[in-house]
């Protein structure tokens, strides 16, 4: 089983390609494979929770099919938005930068970013 | 999770910048993992292409937030920076113009830097 790591920097509506690279996720989980996804930027808006679109759906979908979310926990605190407006099982990273590199180079066999 | 610094890898990062500063994010996370990397002790490329180019061009000091400033950091740590010739040439950005410590090279060497890397990520796409 090979993990693919995906790195999101852009808000759900922001880009079609964030629904994509979502659907391609899924598609990478039913085929064996593992997907963990990285929010930074932007891209911490799909975890806020009672969303109505595409991709947060997709999201949702992926965790429970145990697809591992990390969060940039100083981008959450830029948008405003609390622990406790997040979805579950979303995994709070304190220094996202240092825990991209360690994902990449050392957990991710293949990473894709958008 | 993250690994403390200057621990010795042999392993290389490639980044690929192509979006501008101040236009998003995409060249402070850039420049901000590939110090990261580096002080995780890991090879560090960054090949800066398209828009990418123009953080080359933030030399001054700022009141707020300076991409340049990353970059310099970057540099100082002895990341490899390289960016595009046809980029820099279509956007007049000249040798003189440019922080100092980056090579202005041909897309061959972005395909050098795939080539010898263990991982590649893409800002700004």
């Amino acid at each position: 089983m090979k993990t693919m790591g995906i790195i999101i920097t852009k808000a759900p509506l922001e880009s079609n390609l964030v629904t994509k690279f979502l659907d391609l996720a899924k598609k990478i989980t039913n085929n064996g494979n593992k997907v963990e996804i990285f929010l930074i930027s932007d891209g911490v808006w799909l975890a806020k929770k009672n969303q109505n679109n595409p991709p947060s759906k997709i999201l949702n979908d992926l965790i429970k099919k145990s697809s591992k979310i990390f969060l940039s926990k100083e981008h959450l605190t830029a948008a405003g938005i609390n622990d406790d407006e997040l979805i579950e099982n979303i995994t709070l990273s304190e220094n996202p930068y240092s825990d991209i590199v360690t994902l990449t180079m050392e957990t991710w066999d293949k990473v894709i970013t958008i | 999770m993250g690994q403390g610094d200057n621990n010795m890898n042999t392993k290389t990062l490639t980044i690929l910048l192509i979006k501008g500063p101040y236009a998003s994010e995409a060249a402070d996370i850039a420049l901000k993992t590939a110090i990261k990397a580096k002080c995780q002790g890991y090879n560090v490329n960054i090949f800066l292409y398209l828009d990418g180019t123009w953080v080359s061009h933030l030399t001054d000091d700022k009141t707020f937030n300076n991409s340049g400033d990353w970059l310099k950091r970057a540099i100082r740590k002895e990341v490899n920076v390289k960016m595009c010739e046809r980029c820099s040439h279509a956007r007049d950005l000249k040798k003189e113009d440019i922080i100092e410590g980056i090579e202005i090279s041909g897309t061959y060497q972005f395909v050098d830097f795939l080539k010898n890397s263990d991982k590649v990520l893409t800002f700004g796409g």
